[in-house]
């Protein structure tokens, strides 16, 4: 019954500061994800949006850059439909529900595995470039684009290891094969998702 | 209906329509699984490790349209997280992601801790619990599950076994559906009404967009809706909404808010911050714990635990005034009240410790300017060690909720930065009950481009005694530059003879000095009736005046629940209740919980599980299902005492037992069947579950009766049950724990939240009855408004037993702390009649009368003058006649004459049932041991001692110290970690009880007595000694301190008499306090002696007649040891001597 700032909540915010843009559209993801630390995350992102424009302070009065800096929250922040593609959001995330769904039955997979892709949980490096061609396709985007997308920092703080302190990063991610097992696939997916790592 | 209702209505239907479909809710996994399908999600049961549970046992995935829910949990708990995830797609549209963190809330949304209560879950702790009520519902609703128990007759155990269930989750919703009326299903007429388009100054209000802008919004102006516009219009502008903060007073007018904004805009609001002030100081504390050097979550505690804390450091503070060794429980409650008024005005401890040292220094020689300041001293060193404490274990109490995030932003720089741009529209509501601290706040939220906007009504400022201050209406244009203030113009709420009426008052009101003139235009026109002032006879005639008021307005088409009763205290509420409900109109009034008989039943029942001599008999004896003569319970206590009984030993003990009844032996029986399954360590909520549950099953025979007193007495017992389940744990005993809690609460009246009615009480046809305070906010067609007599409108100003110290509390003219307090009170008076006045929508009466209870002429209230013109006057109004109270006297045949002492006599004045349980049923009650009662058992022992083995002279010290020494080791507070301050006090008392036997040569006491009536009467005297003029001084010895109406008392006649019939006309009656170190002669004229003597041979001939009634008294019933008990005796006659 306490709202007590729980670790889960700690690596959110850590992970949020570590978006290489803070902007509104990755603001509305992480709200949608956790939306119980929306608060913490408007203040945070407050902070960030601040500190870098009070830098140059002496170009504008403080109160016209605040306000700027709320524009940038304007409703966006919290419209349904966030389809910029820009440095923000992953590819996957921006989609519909019904359009997810689909997509993951596409590529044979299930809604579990491909949130795990979406959350970039899996590690990028582990994942066969067949698999991601496939995924290139069924997304209208480039290879080379969506490996970027997928090497991003995880959106969520892939761990069993809520107690650790260690930054969630690179060394948080499991292996493709490793989201094979755990995604409860019947065996003919799992085969068919093996066969690309050949 | 509320948004727990209606989450349950919308899981019962999805209920029916999944039965009507086919599927089987007696297996309640696939019953989930299969409303999943229906609704095209998948589930997944994953490890508990899988990360996307996000730490919880279930989440919900929007964009995947998917439910993880744990493996490793029961079926029926997966189905209960399923159903919790659907609740949040059915409820909230699933275009967000969610996580359910436990598996279930054991309390619906109205059950929470004291704490928890006032500062009230964050919005999304609210959301969540209505979820689980949504996820128990559909699994198992309520309709259904009556019907299981009660045309079943399945026992809660057995429905679940069948749908493998958890007990606790079949008992809560047993629980909500057997005591709780049914609410009606929403439809659409009962939903909210097309919003009215904005009146031209409602407009303009919601349209400011100016630095700082106050609202005065009169009462029924639809404030409420303007504020919701106003923020409306601020999304509408491209506001972001998590810039803007709402806050208002009470967490109902928070809900309100949400609940509107929701409706309106469901994707902003859940990024607006409304709440009220304390919980958003509790926010800002936890965001900034490490600023302000505190614990992650710091603890909240209430008044009440707050006591506790301090009761183990009182041993060692060097109080003198406020100094209470018996039963410090009061005196803490007084101190820790001007220790919050304090925090309301941001002065932390130093500061009242040095206000408090000023005044000392200023008071000089004067004698009650000394004992003023010496009280805040001694306040001050309090406030200094609780400060300490709290800080100690990491907890935080209400007043610093405000006072510190105060401190924090005027001295941190960088946290009023975080703050004030990340709360950029601050919007305010019930302006008028902000306290000092709060505005402070506010003021520093404010920087260039920030914007405030509040709304409030200086004439409705009735909560000073939170802190407010209707001042801070006044000062606003001071308290924030390029404030502008502007009226709500339309009334849309009363008749216009009722505006009229209360603007009449208005204008002659103090608050209106620094307001805009109250001018409404009357939206519903005129009704062409004035409101009615009933002059009735005496108080109880005028229970009958308003009664006949009541039926009369029936009989022109309103109903009861149309009507309200108001009272400006809960004394004279309770009164019209029972009186109300004599004259057979039902009432929707709970009262106190504690002090209604059902509740009391259900605690004397608790309290046979941990008294070995089971005094409850004597009440449980009265109950249906344990019906039992008088005489047995008088045979049956008498043998528990007799053979030194252990707990429970009252089982057995009617079988050993020859002459007792059939009935008596049948009751017991049941009784031990009922209670089979529990003992002393019981949890109260498991036991008092089974007695209303299982046998004797108290909720089935409710359920049946339809009359509304039975309804409301099954939501006094869902209440007292809402209360026993939150139980904090701790060492000790549960129901000891328990029962003495429940005592404190009583004794602190802390018990007003218990009071309120829960949502679902509003569907009962009912007369409301409510404090003018309870009615803040809310209107009824029909308002009877009692009691305007002088003594009560306005109600005479009590100082508090801690005034600030000068100069503590801010105000224009630097008036003395006391002076401030009582300008506020005589303001805050006329307020609350305001509020009273204009609660009514339709007919508004007034009633009060003209005589005392005894006969004697008595006034009406000043006030009315003020607006007489416009009422009219009924001198004799018409009255229903209650029923004559029944005064049944005890049939008591006394084996030998009674023989009193003048303690008992003393005692049987304050309280004739208690002499009766005490010394003529003999029976005992424990009372709750802390070391002060320890420390001062064993001193009693020790002056006992003194009296019988010293009759005549004095104890060498050392014999009397070796004396206390033993009886400390064997009965004093010795593992206390205070204990050597405790026997430092015990024997600093003893001292000083020595030192008084050295007043003169002692005089070897021979029995004193005094011929009363038929009976003599014993006065049994301390020690007596010779006073150097030569006349015997009688004394008494106490233990605490002198009261102010020590003399008072019969027991002080007696002695008086009987020592002046034995030593002579001259003898004086002296008595001694060991807690204040005082010997005072007792004065008593010739004349109120001889009135006492007659009073003193009512008393004895009433005890032998056996008229032993009942007299209730706030601070004395808690701590009787006969009050769970305390009741309807059972019949018969019994025989009995003293």
């Amino acid at each position: 019954m306490t709202s007590q700032t729980s670790p889960a909540q700690e690596d959110v915010l850590l992970a949020f500061s570590c978006e290489n843009d803070a902007s509104p559209a990755t603001l509305a993801e992480y709200v949608r994800r956790y939306p119980g630390y929306a608060g913490a995350l408007a203040d945070l992102a407050v902070e960030l949006m601040i500190v870098p424009l009070r830098e140059d302070a002496c170009c504008s009065p403080q109160d016209a850059t605040v306000d700027r800096a709320w524009e940038t929250f304007r409703s966006s922040a919290t419209s349904l439909e966030t389809k910029s593609l820009g440095a923000a959001g992953s590819l996957i995330a921006a989609l519909p529900p019904a359009e997810f769904r689909a997509l993951a039955k596409r590529i044979g997979v299930n809604t579990l595995f491909l949130v795990q892709l979406r959350d970039r949980i899996i590690d990028a490096t582990t994942i066969p470039r067949r698999f991601v061609e496939l995924l290139a396709r069924e997304l209208s985007s480039t290879v080379s684009a969506v490996m970027d997308d997928l090497a991003r920092p995880p959106m969520v703080a892939a761990s069993e290891r809520f107690k650790s302190d260690q930054k969630p990063g690179a060394d948080k991610r499991i292996a493709f094969a490793d989201a094979i097992g755990n995604s409860d696939l019947d065996d003919e997916q799992q085969q068919k998702l093996r066969a690309f790592m050949d | 209906m509320d948004a727990a209702e209606t989450a349950r209505q919308a899981a019962a239907r999805l209920h029916s329509q999944a039965v009507a479909a086919g599927h089987d809710p007696g297996q309640p996994l696939a019953f989930a699984m299969a409303e999943v399908d229906r609704r095209n999600l998948e589930v997944y049961f994953v490890a508990p490790e899988h990360p996307g549970l996000k730490g919880g046992r279930a989440s919900f995935d929007h964009q995947a349209a998917h439910i993880l829910v744990v493996k490793d949990a029961t079926d029926f708990q997966r189905a209960l997280l399923i159903a919790h995830e659907i609740g949040h797609v059915v409820l909230e549209g699933g275009d967000r992601d969610d996580v359910v963190s436990h598996f279930n809330q054991p309390n619906s949304t109205e059950a929470m801790s004291a704490a928890e209560r006032v500062v009230d879950y964050s919005r999304r702790e609210r959301r969540e619990v209505r979820m689980d009520l949504f996820a128990r519902e559909f699994l198992l609703p309520r309709t259904w599950l009556r019907g299981l128990y009660l045309d079943q007759s399945l026992s809660r155990q057995a429905i679940a076994s069948r749908q493998k269930a958890p007990l606790e989750v079949i008992t809560q919703q047993l629980l909500d559906a057997l005591l709780l009326p049914e609410v009606p299903s929403a439809d659409s007429s009962t939903e909210a009404k097309p919003e009215k388009p904005l009146d031209h100054s409602q407009a303009a209000a919601a349209a400011k967009r100016g630095l700082a802008f106050q609202l005065q919004a009169g009462p029924g102006t639809g404030k409420t809706q303007t504020l919701v516009h106003h923020i409306d219009s601020l999304l509408h502008d491209g506001v972001a909404p998590e810039s803007i903060l709402a806050l208002t007073f009470s967490n109902k007018a928070a809900a309100e808010l949400i609940h509107r904004l929701e409706r309106k805009h469901p994707e902003a609001a859940a990024g607006i911050w409304a709440g009220t002030f304390h919980s958003f100081g509790l926010d800002v504390i936890r965001r900034f714990h490490e600023r302000l050097g505190l614990a992650e979550a710091p603890r909240l505690i209430d008044r009440s635990e707050a006591i506790e804390l301090l009761e183990d450091e009182l041993a060692r503070l060097p109080l003198r005034h406020f100094r209470n060794l018996w039963d410090p429980t009061l005196v803490l409650a007084d101190i820790l009240a001007g220790i919050s008024r304090a925090k309301d005005e941001v002065a932390d401890a130093k500061r009242y410790r040095e206000s408090a040292d000023a005044m000392l220094a200023k008071a000089g020689s004067d004698p009650d300017a000394r004992e003023r300041a010496e009280k805040c001293v001694e306040v001050a060193q309090v406030y200094e060690v609780y400060e300490k404490i709290l800080n100690e274990k990491g907890m935080v109490d209400f007043g610093d909720l405000v006072a510190m995030p105060v401190r924090l932003v005027e001295n941190d720089a960088d946290a009023r930065a975080v703050l004030a741009n990340r709360h950029r529209h601050i919007i305010v509501d019930e302006y008028q009950d902000v306290n000092r601290a709060s505005v402070r706040l506010l003021q520093q939220l404010r920087q260039p481009g920030n914007r405030i906007w509040v709304v409030g009504d200086a004439r409705q400022s009735i909560y000073r005694f939170r802190g407010a201050s209707s001042a801070n209406m006044a000062s606003f244009a001071t308290d924030f530059s390029g404030a502008e203030a502007a009226p709500l113009a339309v009334n849309y709420r009363s008749r216009q003879e009722i505006i009229t009426t209360f603007q009449a008052f208005a204008r002659t009101m103090l608050a209106s000095h620094s307001a805009l003139p109250v001018d409404l235009d009357p939206n519903r026109g005129a009704s062409g009736v004035r409101p009615k002032l009933r002059v009735a006879g005496t108080p109880e005639d005028e229970i009958g005046v308003v009664a006949a008021a009541i039926e009369d307005a029936k009989t022109t088409g309103a109903s009861y629940r149309d009507q309200a009763v108001l009272c400006v205290s809960n004394g004279r509420l309770a009164q019209f209740a029972s009186g109300l409900e004599a004259r057979g109109i039902p009432v929707l009034y709970l009262g106190g919980l504690f002090e209604r008989p059902e509740i009391k039943s259900l605690l004397a029942l608790l309290s046979l599980l941990q008294d070995p001599f089971a005094p409850a008999l004597v009440s449980v004896a009265t109950l249906d299902a344990s019906r039992m003569p008088l005489a047995d319970v008088q045979t049956l206590t008498r043998m528990l005492r007799e053979t030194s009984a252990r707990p429970l030993d009252w089982r057995r003990i009617a079988t050993a037992v020859p002459h007792i009844s059939a009935a008596g032996r049948q009751a017991i029986a049941d009784l031990a069947d009922a209670l089979s399954s529990f003992d002393l360590a019981s949890r109260p909520w498991d036991v008092l579950t089974a007695l209303v549950l299982d046998k004797p099953g108290i909720a089935r025979t409710l359920h049946g009766a339809s009359d509304v007193a039975s309804r409301m007495q099954a939501i006094a017992i869902w209440q007292l049950l809402a209360f026993a389940q939150v139980q904090p744990s701790a060492r000790g005993a549960p129901i000891r724990r328990f029962l003495d809690r429940i005592r404190r609460l009583i004794l602190i009246s802390d018990d007003r939240e218990l009071r309120q009615l829960p949502a679902a009480a509003q569907s009962i046809d009912a007369v409301h009855l409510m404090t003018i305070h309870g009615s803040k906010g809310l209107e009824f067609p029909i308002v009877h408004l009692p009691d305007l007599i002088a003594s009560k409108m306005p109600l005479p100003n009590r100082a508090p037993r801690c005034p600030p110290p000068d100069g503590l509390i801010s105000s224009a003219e630097n008036l003395p702390g006391l002076e401030v307090l009582k300008q506020g009170h005589d303001q805050e008076q006329e307020c609350v009649l305001f509020v009273a006045l204009s609660r009514a929508r339709d007919e508004l009466h007034l009633s009060a009368s003209s005589l005392q209870p005894g006969g004697k002429k008595r006034n009406p209230s000043l006030f009315l003058d003020r607006f007489t013109a416009h009422l009219d006057m009924v001198r004799t109004p018409r009255s229903i006649a209650g029923p004559s109270p029944a005064i049944e006297d005890v049939a008591i045949t006394w084996t030998t004459p009674p023989a009193l002492t003048d303690h008992q006599l003393g005692q049987f004045e304050d309280c004739p049932r208690r002499f009766f349980y005490t010394h003529v049923l003999k029976l005992g009650g424990r009372r709750s041991e802390t070391a002060f009662t320890r420390m001062h058992d064993a001193l009693q022992s020790v002056l006992d001692w003194v009296s019988e083995s010293f009759p005549a002279s004095n104890p060498e010290p050392g014999v009397a110290e070796t004396q206390l020494d033993a009886a400390w080791q064997a009965n004093g507070p010795v593992d206390h970690p205070f204990a050597s301050d405790y026997r430092r006090i015990a024997g600093e008392l003893l001292s000083y009880l020595l030192g008084s036997r050295t007043a003169g040569p002692l005089v070897e006491p021979k029995p004193l007595t005094l011929a009363l009536g038929q009976s003599r009467v014993t006065a049994v005297p301390n020690h007596i000694v010779r006073r150097a003029d030569g006349a015997v001084a009688v004394r008494k010895v106490k233990t605490g301190r002198k009261s102010s109406e020590e003399f008072d008392g019969l027991d002080y006649t007696v002695l008086l008499l009987a020592a002046r019939a034995a030593y002579g006309p001259q003898t004086v009656v002296e008595v001694v306090h060991l807690t204040s170190a005082t010997t005072t002669p007792a004065e008593i004229s010739p004349k109120v002696l001889a009135n006492r003597r007659v009073k003193a041979e009512t008393a004895v001939a009433n005890i032998r007649q056996g008229a032993f009634i009942r007299q209730p008294v706030d601070r004395r019933c808690p701590r009787c040891p006969h009050l769970f008990h305390c009741g309807a005796l059972p019949d018969g006659a019994i025989s009995a001597k003293i």
